[in-house]
């Protein structure tokens, strides 16, 4: 490998190594507000350690047991993903849509042990992350390789291009 | 024939899109990932646009590139511009099908399928074929002028998909939604906003570095192949 050809590599891969770094730090930020903002954990979690403050609980309305009041408030249970295990929740927040028999969400609010009750206070559609981290990686993955490797063949072309000198007749 | 000149300046400006699209899509990537608030019906899955959305039209931008620089061969000749046109051919197809898998994949949790036989979908994976095509068409021809005028005739034909791509949620009743930026207005929240418009220009900016860099790539390998057989004759001589 020649001396120009090796700065030239040299330059990319330091590039290279403050884009993945940058990628890290946006990583970590986007776990970060995951974290606070989406996770929630499942109802046998919920019933087993009875956590204390606001929580978010991840399940699916009852068929049958949704009942609205016209405050928009509602009484349903919910059940855990395979319906298992179910929570008494008594919603009391603003009118929502997405409040529907059958339907999976996300409760934030806190847990009565003592009625063995959940308090709910907003309602989000569930976060299905799964969808969203594998749409990215399959985006920008292959992006960061073909960018990548096209760069250096071309550093690796011109150098070759320097020392073969086509452009030169004889 | 572009010019000497001209070439030179616009390869130095590729250094600077680059880093220009690369500030754009980290902005994008950090408002779209990090500070947009979650949509109302579709949680968390709604940041798919966000590479969805850029790369299905930096995408068409490919095939536009390639249709202009078609019509452009065609009339001067130039094989610096059929370099860009199969160039933006290969680039095009990778941005295509990003653009269909993350559909695909955002389809998934929305429309409870991978795949629906909607107009703008099927239209999108014909644009893919063409740029398949054009390739296999490339390959397929020894003469290199011949290759061009033949690619860039397909390429002109194959441009009538790109209408049906981009207005088959308007001219039908498609399960894909329709536009969400038009001269109707704009059907987006600021907040959610923002990212996209960062996303779309860096997505677009990047397309335009990784076009120059193929050109390039492709102009060079041509130049080494005519040495190379340049030496091989006078080796047999």
């Amino acid at each position: 490998m020649k001396l120009g050809e090796t700065q030239s590599l040299r330059a990319i891969y330091v590039r290279w190594a403050v884009i993945v770094i940058i990628a890290g730090v946006l990583t970590v930020l986007a776990v970060f507000r995951y974290n606070r903002e989406v996770f929630a954990i499942p109802i046998e979690t919920l019933l087993r350690n009875k956590p204390d403050g606001i929580v978010r609980i991840l399940g699916q309305v009852s068929a049958g047991t949704l009942v609205k009041k016209g405050d928009g408030s509602a009484f349903f249970y919910l059940s855990s993903e395979r319906k298992q295990t179910e929570v008494s929740v008594l919603y009391t927040g603003k009118p929502d849509d997405n409040l529907r028999d059958a339907k999976a969400l996300v409760l934030t609010g806190f847990f009565d042990p003592d009625q063995m009750q959940f308090a709910a206070q907003k309602i989000s559609p569930i976060p299905n992350s799964g969808f969203v981290v594998s749409a990215y990686l399959i985006a920008l993955l292959p992006l960061i390789l073909f960018l990548f490797s096209m760069e250096r063949n071309l550093i690796r072309l011109s150098v070759l291009i320097k020392e073969e000198r086509p452009y030169q007749k004889g | 024939m572009i010019s000497q000149s001209l070439r030179g300046k616009l390869w130095k400006l590729n250094g600077a899109i680059g880093i220009v699209s690369g500030i754009c899509i980290f902005i994008g990537l950090f408002l779209g990932l990090v500070v947009a608030p979650a949509d109302y019906y579709q949680g968390e899955v709604f940041r798919i646009m966000y590479v969805h959305v850029p790369f299905a039209k930096a995408a068409l931008l490919s095939y536009c590139t390639l249709f202009i620089g078609s019509c452009l061969y065609l009339w001067k000749k130039d094989l610096i511009v059929d370099n860009l046109c199969h160039a933006s051919a290969g680039v095009g197809i990778f941005f295509t099908s990003i653009a269909l898998i993350t559909g695909s994949i955002w389809a998934k949790p929305t429309w409870n399928t991978w795949w629906t036989w909607d107009p703008r979908l099927v239209s999108f994976a014909i644009l893919l074929l063409i740029l398949i095509g054009y390739l296999m068409l490339r390959t397929f021809v020894d003469d290199r002028k011949r290759e061009a005028t033949y690619a860039a005739v397909l390429a002109i034909i194959g441009f009538v998909d790109l209408p049906i791509v981009y207005f088959s949620v308007e001219w039908w009743r498609t399960l894909h939604q329709p536009m969400s930026i038009s001269t109707r207005g704009v059907s987006i929240a600021p907040g959610m906003l923002m990212p996209l418009i960062f996303m779309v220009i860096g997505i677009s900016l990047l397309f335009s570095y990784m076009l120059m860099i193929r050109t390039q790539m492709l102009y060079l390998q041509h130049l080494l192949e005519a040495k190379q057989g340049g030496l091989l004759s006078e080796e047999v001589l």
